[in-house]
C-alpha cells in the first residue's frame, strides 16, 4: 500500500505529479494487494463511475492532498487515479516542503477541485485553497471549521445500518452494543440508533470527553454488553486506553467492531471499513456536482454506500 | 489473717517444692530441663522470627495493596473525573460520590484546578481541613508525574501504614486523528497529546486493615505461646520418658558404687541405651569375677589356698555365735610343725613352702568336710574342729598326728619327716571370746611343743595359771624387767679333755631369775625372746657379763676361757664385732680365750654380714664352735667350708649312746671329719662313765655334760677321771 502511495507520489515535492503513461491497473493491483491484510476479507466489487449529466466539458484537472501513507489514505488516493487520471497528487507526509507551499502550488496550477484525505490535508487544503475543496476520511470534521462554504466531507465511516448488518452476518449472539463517542457526533449516534432499531439490537451510547472518562465507562459498560462499536474518535481515545480496553474486553468477552483494520491487532473482532471505491466514487460524484451546479448543491456530508468487513482469525484474541 | 498466712506459708512450701523438681538437683541441671530449654528457647526464637515475619510480610502486603488499591482508586477516579473539568457534568459528581462511599477506606477526596484551587470535595469527612491551594511545589512534583507508571505521590513523601494522602494529577490523553486510520494504531501514535485537567488529592484510611493485621498478630503470638507451653509439657513428658532408661540406670549404678554385685538393669528400649546397658552388665560381671578373685585372694592364703588368718578369725566369731545359739560345742586346734625351720634353711624356701603346702593339703584330707583349715602365719596351722566334743577333737588331733608322722617330704634326695605339736581347745558355752581360744591354743600347743613335740595338749583350767605365766605378755614384761634390771645371771659348765681329763674351758649357759628367786631355764625363755626381738639384746648381755665374769675369776685361773652362745640376731647387729672389741678391751679379755658357739643353720646360710662380722671376731682372735652338729643338716661337707676351730656333736647322739650303734658311727665319723678338717669334737649330754668311755673310743677330744661337771655359779676347773680302757664302742 506503502509501495502504491509511494508510486503515486513520485516527484510530489513542490511541483505536481502530472499524469504519466504509468499502467493504471498495475497500480490499483498493487495497492489492492499490499493492503490485503492477513484476514478474510470481503471486499466488494468497485461501483462503476456514476454518470453525470451533463458532462462537464472538458473535464478540470483535480489535486489529490494526501495527509499520509496511512492505507485508508493510500486506497482512496488509488482509487481516485483510477477516475482522474491527470489529477496531481501531492503527499504531505513524504514531501519535504511545507503543506502552505503544496497548497500554494496548487492554488498557482488553477485546480479546479482540491481533495484533501485525511485530517491535516483537509485542514490546510480549506484554509488556503482556492479552488473547492472535498475532504474524506476525516472523522472529527466538526471539531475543526473544515465545512464552509467551498468545502464539502465525504463521511469517514461505512453506512451504520449496513454495518451493523454485516457484523451481525458474523457475530449473530450480539444483542447488545455499547457505543462511546466524544461530542459533536450527533448524527452518527442519530444513525446508529436507527441501525440498532432497525436490527433489533439494543444500543448503550455514551458521550465521553476524555480518554479516562472513555475507559471508565467501557469498563462499567462491558459488564452490559456483548459488542462495542468502536469509532476513530481521536479525541477519547489514548494508545493506553485502546489497550486497555482490548484487554477488558478479552475478559468480558466482548466483542468490538472497529473502523480500521489496525485496530484488530488491539482485539477488535472485526473491521467494518469504508471502500476506498466506494469513497472516490462519492469524492468524484461531489466534484461533478460541483462543477455543474456549484458547491452550494453539494450537501455537507455525502454519505457513503458500501462496507468492507475483515475478521479477525477464529481464535486470535488480541489483548494488546 | 492467720488463715491467709498459713495459706501463704502452704503456697510457698508447694512452690518450693515445685521449684526443686523442677531444678532437678540444687547446683546441678538437669538433662532433661536444659533440653527442654534449649527446645523452647529455639522454638521461640523461631516462633519470634516467625510472628516478625509474618508482621513484616503482613505490613508488606498491606502497602503493597495500598500502592495497588491507591493507583486503581486514583485512576478510577481520574476517570470519573474527566467529565468534571472538561464538561462540568452533574452527574460525575454523583459518580464520584457514589465511587467514594462505596470504599470506607477513601475518607476524602479533594478535586483541584489546574493552578491548584480547591474546587470539589467528596467523601464522608470533607470537613477536614485541606489546603485550599495546592503549592507551586506540589503542583509542579504531581505534573511532572503524568504518564508514569505511579502516577500520584505521597503527601509528605512517607507511607504511613494507617492513614495516608495521595496527590495525583488529571489528565487526558488523545491520539492524533490520522493513527485511527493507521496499520498499526499503538506503533504510530507516538507521544500522546496530554491534557492536564486539575489535581485530585485522595486521603485514605487503612487503619482498619493495620488493626486487623495487629489483632491477628496478636492471636499468632498467643497461639505460638500456648503452643510453646504445650510443646513444654509434651517435650518434658517425652524426654522424661526418652531418658527414662538413664534414670533407670541411677540405682542399680549406687547399689553397685555400695558394692551390690548382683544388681538388675531393666532392659532399654533404644539402641543406644541398650549398649550402655549390655557395657554395664559386662562391667558387673566383670567386677563380680575380679570381686570374687579378690575375695578369694583376701580370704586364703596365697600359698597353700586354705583360708587365712583373717577369714580364719571371722569363721571363727560366727562358729562361737553358733554354738552359743545352738549349745553345741567345737574345738580349736593350733598346729605348730616341729622342726620346720631346718628344712626351710637347709633346702630353701621353695622347698619350705612345698611343705607347707603339703602339710595344708594333709590336714584337709584328716579334718571332715564341714571342718575349717587355715595357716595362721609361718609354719602354724589351726583347725576349727564343727559339732565336736572333747573326745572327738582329741580323735581327730591324734588322727593329724598320726597322719602327720606317717607323711614323708622328699626334698633333693632327702626325705624329711615333719612332726607337729598340736594344742587343743574346746569352744563350748562358756568359753566363746575367740581371742581367748586362740590364746588357749597356742598356749596349749606351746606346751606341747615343751612336752617334747609331736603330740597333743589339750587346754584345761587347772593349769591356765601356770601357761598364763608362759604367755609372750607374761615373758615379754620379764625379759624386759631381767634386761632393764639386769636379772640375769650365768651358769659356768665346764668341758674337758677326754684324753688329759682337765677342763680346758667353760660354756656359758644363762638362767633367769624369777620374782620369786627361781632360776628359769632358758628353754622357756629364750623362744619368747626371739619372738620379741629380745635375742640381741641378751646376746650382748651375755658378752657383757662374759667380759666381766672372765676380768673377775681370771685370776683364780689363768687359764680360764669362756665358750658363748651367740644367736643369729647378734649377727643382725653390725656392731658386735665393735662390741665384743670393745668389751674385750674394758675387762682385758684376750679374744683367743673366748668361742663363740654358733647354730649350724645360721653357719650353713652364712648371709654376707654374718660372714663379716664373723671375720671380723677372728681377726680379733676369737675362735668358733659349730653347735647342736648332727641335728639339722649334717652335712659334712660344710665343715670344710667353714672355719671352725670346734665341733659340738648335739646331745641326742649322746643321750642313749650305749643303746644307739648308729649314734656312735656317727660320732665317730664326725670325730673324723672333724679331726681331718683340723676341728676338734666336743660332746655334749655326757651323762656317765660308760658314755664317757665310748666318746673316748670314738675318737671324740672333748665331752661337756652332768658327769663331766655340772653348770655352777663359778668357773670350777673340775679334773675328770681318765678311763684308762677305754671300751670298744658297740657294733650294729
Amino acid at each position: 500500500m506503502l509501495a502504491a502511495l509511494a508510486a503515486l507520489c513520485v516527484g510530489c515535492t513542490a511541483s505536481p505529479v502530472m499524469p504519466t503513461d504509468e499502467p493504471v491497473p498495475d497500480v490499483v493491483e498493487d495497492v489492492s494487494e499490499n493492503s490485503e491484510p492477513e484476514t478474510q476479507a470481503s471486499v466488494p466489487k468497485p461501483r462503476p463511475r456514476p454518470q453525470l449529466v451533463p458532462e462537464p466539458e472538458p473535464a478540470q484537472p483535480i489535486t489529490i492532498i494526501v495527509s499520509g501513507r496511512q492505507p485508508a489514505y493510500a486506497d482512496v488516493a488509488a482509487a481516485l487515479r483510477l477516475l482522474y487520471e491527470d489529477a496531481a497528487i501531492y503527499d504531505l507526509q513524504g514531501s519535504p516542503a511545507s503543506p502552505v507551499s503544496v497548497i500554494r502550488q496548487v492554488n498557482d496550477a488553477g485546480t479546479s477541485a482540491v481533495v484533501a484525505i485525511g485530517l491535516r490535508a483537509a485542514r490546510t487544503a480549506v484554509a488556503m485553497a482556492d479552488a473547492p475543496v472535498v475532504f474524506s476520511q476525516v472523522f472529527n470534521y466538526h471539531a475543526f471549521p473544515l465545512l464552509g462554504e467551498h468545502s464539502r466531507a465525504v463521511a469517514a465511516y461505512a453506512p451504520l445500518e449496513l454495518q451493523l448488518e454485516e457484523w451481525l452476518a458474523h457475530d449473530p449472539g450480539v444483542r447488545s452494543i455499547g457505543l462511546i463517542i466524544g461530542e459533536g457526533h450527533d448524527a452518527l449516534l442519530a444513525e446508529a440508533r436507527a441501525a440498532a432499531d432497525t436490527h433489533n439490537v439494543e444500543l448503550h451510547v455514551h458521550v465521553s470527553s476524555s480518554d479516562q472518562e472513555t475507559l471508565y465507562t467501557f469498563r462499567r459498560m462491558s459488564r452490559d454488553i456483548d459488542g462495542f462499536w468502536l469509532f476513530p474518535d481521536s479525541r477519547i481515545l489514548s494508545a493506553r486506553i485502546l489497550t486497555e480496553m482490548g484487554a477488558i474486553a478479552s475478559r468480558q468477552k466482548v466483542r468490538i467492531a472497529a473502523q480500521n483494520d489496525g485496530m484488530l491487532k488491539l482485539g477488535a473482532s472485526l473491521s467494518l471499513s469504508s471502500v476506498a471505491s466506494d469513497v472516490a466514487a462519492a469524492i468524484a460524484d461531489i466534484i461533478d456536482r460541483i462543477h455543474v451546479s456549484g458547491v452550494e448543491s453539494v450537501p455537507s456530508l455525502t454519505a457513503l454506500k458500501e462496507v468492507r468487513v475483515v475478521t479477525a482469525e477464529p481464535g486470535i484474541v488480541r489483548a494488546q | 489473717m492467720r488463715a491467709l498466712s498459713v495459706r501463704l506459708r502452704l503456697l510457698r512450701r508447694v512452690l518450693s517444692r515445685q521449684w526443686r523438681r523442677f531444678c532437678d538437683r540444687p547446683g546441678k541441671r538437669g538433662l532433661v530441663n536444659e533440653i527442654l530449654t534449649i527446645q523452647l528457647v529455639s522454638a521461640a526464637l523461631a516462633g519470634s522470627l516467625a510472628v516478625a515475619g509474618l508482621y513484616w510480610g503482613g505490613q508488606w502486603v498491606l502497602k503493597d495493596n495500598y500502592s495497588r488499591w491507591a493507583l486503581q482508586w486514583t485512576n478510577e477516579l481520574n476517570e470519573l473525573a474527566s467529565p468534571l473539568y472538561l464538561t462540568n457534568d452533574d452527574d460525575a459528581l454523583l459518580r464520584i460520590d457514589a465511587y467514594v462511599e462505596r470504599y470506607p477506606e477513601i475518607r476524602n477526596v479533594h478535586y483541584y484546578s489546574k493552578d491548584g484551587q480547591a474546587e470539589f470535595a467528596f467523601g464522608a469527612e470533607t470537613e477536614v481541613e485541606v489546603d485550599q491551594q495546592l503549592s507551586a511545589r506540589k503542583l509542579k512534583s504531581a505534573s511532572e508525574i503524568i504518564g508514569t507508571e505511579r502516577p500520584y505521590m505521597m503527601v509528605g513523601g512517607v507511607l504511613n501504614p494507617r492513614r495516608f494522602e495521595i496527590l495525583a494529577p488529571v489528565w487526558s490523553e488523545s491520539l492524533a486523528e490520522e493513527v485511527l486510520f493507521s496499520d498499526n494504531p499503538l506503533s504510530s501514535a507516538g507521544a500522546p497529546n496530554v491534557e492536564l485537567l486539575g489535581f485530585i488529592a485522595i486521603e485514605l484510611d487503612f487503619a482498619v486493615f493495620h488493626d486487623r493485621l495487629l489483632g491477628n498478630m496478636r492471636a499468632a503470638v498467643a497461639v505460638l505461646l500456648l503452643l510453646l507451653i504445650a510443646l513444654g509439657f509434651y517435650g518434658r513428658y517425652v524426654l522424661r520418658r526418652a531418658l527414662r532408661s538413664v534414670s533407670d540406670l541411677e540405682q542399680p549404678i549406687r547399689d553397685l558404687a555400695l558394692g551390690d554385685l548382683n544388681v538388675q538393669f531393666k532392659p532399654a528400649r533404644h539402641t543406644e541405651m541398650s549398649d550402655i546397658v549390655d557395657a554395664l552388665q559386662t562391667t558387673v560381671a566383670a567386677l563380680g569375677e575380679r570381686d570374687s578373685r579378690l575375695r578369694e585372694l583376701a580370704h586364703h592364703d596365697s600359698l597353700t589356698g586354705v583360708y587365712n588368718r583373717r577369714r580364719f578369725l571371722e569363721v571363727l566369731k560366727r562358729e562361737a555365735i553358733k554354738v552359743m545359739r545352738h549349745r553345741h560345742s567345737s574345738a580349736l586346734l593350733f598346729i605348730d610343725l616341729d622342726q620346720f625351720k631346718y628344712i626351710n634353711d637347709a633346702c630353701g624356701h621353695p622347698a619350705g613352702d612345698r611343705l607347707l603346702c603339703k602339710v595344708a593339703d594333709e590336714l584337709r584330707r584328716s579334718v571332715g568336710m564341714s571342718d575349717i583349715v587355715a595357716r595362721f602365719g609361718g609354719d602354724e596351722f589351726v583347725v576349727l574342729a564343727r559339732h565336736t566334743d572333747q573326745e572327738g577333737a582329741e580323735a581327730l588331733a591324734e588322727q593329724i598326728l598320726n597322719n602327720m608322722r606317717r607323711m614323708a617330704h622328699v626334698e633333693d634326695g632327702r626325705v624329711f619327716y615333719v612332726h607337729c605339736s598340736i594344742g587343743m581347745t574346746l569352744i563350748s558355752g562358756d568359753n566363746l571370746h575367740t581371742d581367748e581360744l586362740l590364746h588357749q591354743a597356742d598356749l596349749a600347743c606351746r606346751e606341747a611343743k615343751q612336752a617334747g613335740r609331736n603330740r597333743m595338749v589339750a587346754f584345761t583350767e587347772s593349769n591356765i595359771a601356770d601357761r598364763r605365766q608362759r604367755t609372750d605378755v607374761g615373758w615379754m614384761n620379764s625379759l624386759r624387767t631381767a634386761i632393764d634390771e639386769d636379772r640375769f645371771v650365768l651358769r659356768f659348765q665346764p668341758i674337758n679333755r677326754i684324753d688329759s681329763g682337765e677342763t680346758t674351758h667353760h660354756e656359758l649357759l644363762i638362767r633367769l631369775v624369777s620374782d620369786t628367786g627361781e632360776i628359769v631355764s632358758p628353754d622357756a625363755f629364750l623362744p619368747s625372746a626371739a619372738r620379741f626381738g629380745l635375742m640381741s639384746e641378751i646376746d650382748f648381755w651375755v658378752i657383757r657379763h662374759a667380759a666381766m665374769a672372765y676380768e673377775k675369776y681370771v685370776a683364780a685361773d689363768e687359764k680360764l676361757s669362756f665358750s658363748i652362745n651367740l644367736s643369729a640376731h647378734a649377727f643382725e647387729n653390725e656392731d658386735l664385732a665393735a662390741y665384743v672389741e670393745r668389751m674385750f678391751a674394758k675387762y682385758s679379755v684376750p679374744p683367743e680365750r673366748i668361742i663363740f658357739e654358733v647354730t649350724e643353720s645360721l653357719a650353713i646360710r652364712r648371709p654376707l654380714h654374718v660372714d663379716k662380722q664373723i671375720a671380723g671376731l677372728r681377726e680379733l682372735g676369737c675362735q668358733f664352735a659349730l653347735d647342736d652338729f648332727g641335728t639339722g643338716y649334717s652335712s659334712f661337707s660344710y665343715l670344710q667350708q667353714l672355719k671352725f676351730d670346734y665341733i659340738k656333736i648335739d646331745g641326742t647322739f649322746v643321750r642313749d649312746l650305749p643303746q644307739q650303734p648308729v649314734d656312735q658311727k656317727m660320732i665317730r665319723l664326725i670325730a673324723e671329719v672333724g679331726r681331718e678338717a683340723g676341728m676338734q669334737t666336743v660332746a655334749e649330754y655326757v651323762q656317765d662313765a660308760e658314755t664317757l668311755t665310748l666318746l673316748t673310743e670314738l675318737g671324740v677330744d672333748m665331752v661337756q655334760g652332768y658327769f663331766v661337771g655340772r653348770p655352777t655359779e663359778l668357773p670350777v676347773m673340775r679334773t675328770m677321771p681318765i678311763l684308762l680302757e677305754p671300751r670298744r664302742a658297740q657294733k650294729g
